[in-house]
């Protein structure tokens, strides 16, 4: 089960070609449609059988990669003062160019790491600011479906699976869920998400929980919030 | 000149934006920015051969003080949960693109990305890394970005020459595998401000 991680990983469809080009050990000048459109397909394939929405980035890659093996499969007639374009042209200078800021991106993180080593006297305006006293999850980022299956999994896994099962109503209800966080709420502003979740001893609730979140989230009653990636998610009320 | 050099510290102290000689000059009066910039290196170096915990370094265009990077790991204790985060990889990516392309519209950010980038642009406008720089000139005269001195100031440079250069993409061909281990770092590393090891040559 290490997919969760791969998920979290790629950045976009180019990311995951990029991994794939290198994966394959294959040169990016010459990628061999077929074998990397597969594996692209299969990724996504995957995805959707984790029943996750693909995001239509992903899809339009999906696409033009399609076209561009559709391209190559057929006859190309050759001008004699021309020569023919690549199919994998366009792609390939999209993909070089998203490599070269990734490349940039990790460098501006080491000089972000090393500045932050040091300290300014005074006040900065990109560290603690009144703002945020404020408004504490002012930084924090979106948090994707990703996540949020992610958080859910690892809690669902801490259930240790009952040897036996026989049928019984259970008394419980998504509403009655969403009235107990929000009640939660009512007396402290924030709550985390592995907190919440491990407090609850039965698959069901914690099933109805995550329910009743995404109902929250999705009434704008909540907002939920990650500071990084693989960080533990926060739970909010959301502003009037 | 003595009273110079003391005034000009006690005014880069009380700053809480880095000063500039110009700005030095103009507040100070019978001084101009030349001479301004020589005290400036005088106190510097003294700073430097008093082997204090903190230094003068100049960043954003203008001179701050900031502590030895010896310490971070005991100020962090002071600061503890009052810091702000570090960027996450859509933002680093977003922030990257308008550094070296600025000024650059949110089509092309996209573009480049592959993704949507609308999340992590409202976080460095947020955080006041970048800034609208106007309009395009181009149907629907889209909104275009451009770095701030808060960007310098928040990778310690002090100019956007500064940046480190992008190298031929052959270079970053080959520099994969660095990326690649970067990434697996990026995973476990997470929040952690200690244990950075490099030590850079204060200058």
């Amino acid at each position: 089960m290490s997919y969760q991680i791969k998920l979290n990983v790629f950045e976009g469809p180019y990311d995951l070609l990029l991994f794939l080009i290198r994966k394959g050990e294959v040169d990016i000048y010459d990628i061999p449609i077929a074998k990397i459109t597969k594996e692209y397909l299969e990724y996504i394939e995957f995805l959707k059988s984790l029943d996750l929405e693909i995001a239509g980035e992903f899809i339009v890659v999906a696409a033009t990669l399609m076209r561009i093996k559709a391209k190559m499969l057929l006859p190309v007639y050759i001008d004699d003062d021309e020569e023919a374009e690549d199919p994998r042209f366009e792609l390939v200078q999209n993909l070089l160019e998203y490599q070269r800021i990734k490349d940039a991106s990790f460098r501006l993180q080491e000089l972000e790491t090393e500045r932050r080593n040091c300290f300014p006297r005074g006040k900065e305006t990109v560290f603690d600011s009144e703002a945020e006293e404020e408004d504490d999850d002012y930084y924090l980022e979106q948090v994707s479906v990703y996540e949020l299956i992610r958080a859910f999994n690892a809690v669902i896994k801490k259930d240790p699976e009952k040897s036996f099962h026989y049928i019984e109503p259970w008394p419980f209800t998504i509403e009655e869920q969403m009235d107990k966080i929000l009640k939660k709420l009512d007396e402290t502003d924030k709550i985390s998400f592995n907190d919440h979740f491990v407090k609850l001893n039965e698959t069901i609730v914690i099933v109805l929980n995550f329910l009743a979140l995404l109902e929250l989230v999705n009434k704008r009653i909540i907002r939920i919030g990650q500071a990084q990636p693989f960080h533990d998610i926060w739970i909010y009320k959301a502003k009037k | 000149m003595n009273d110079h050099k003391k005034t000009i510290e006690a005014l880069i102290f009380a700053s809480d934006f880095p000063l500039s000689e110009k700005k030095i000059a103009e507040i100070v009066g019978d001084l101009n920015e030349n001479d301004a910039g020589g005290i400036i290196k005088e106190i510097q170096q003294e700073f430097k051969e008093l082997d204090r915990g903190f230094l003068l370094e100049k960043v954003a265009g203008g001179y701050e003080f900031i502590t030895r990077k010896e310490y971070s790991g005991i100020i962090n204790r002071l600061m503890a949960g009052r810091r702000k985060n570090r960027l996450s990889r859509a933002a680093l990516e977003t922030l990257a693109l308008i550094a070296y392309n600025q000024p650059i519209t949110r089509v092309d950010i996209d573009k480049v990305r592959g993704v949507d980038s609308g999340g992590p642009l409202r976080t460095l406008l947020e955080r006041k890394l970048i800034s609208i720089a106007g309009r395009e000139k181009a149907p629907g005269r889209p909104l275009i970005y451009k770095t701030t001195d808060d960007f310098l100031r928040y990778l310690g440079l002090d100019s956007i020459d500064e940046l480190p250069k992008t190298e031929e993409i052959e270079d970053i061909l080959q520099n994969d595998k660095i990326s690649e281990e970067l990434e697996i770092e990026q995973l476990s590393v997470e929040s952690g401000d200690s244990g950075e090891e490099e030590v850079r040559q204060d200058n």
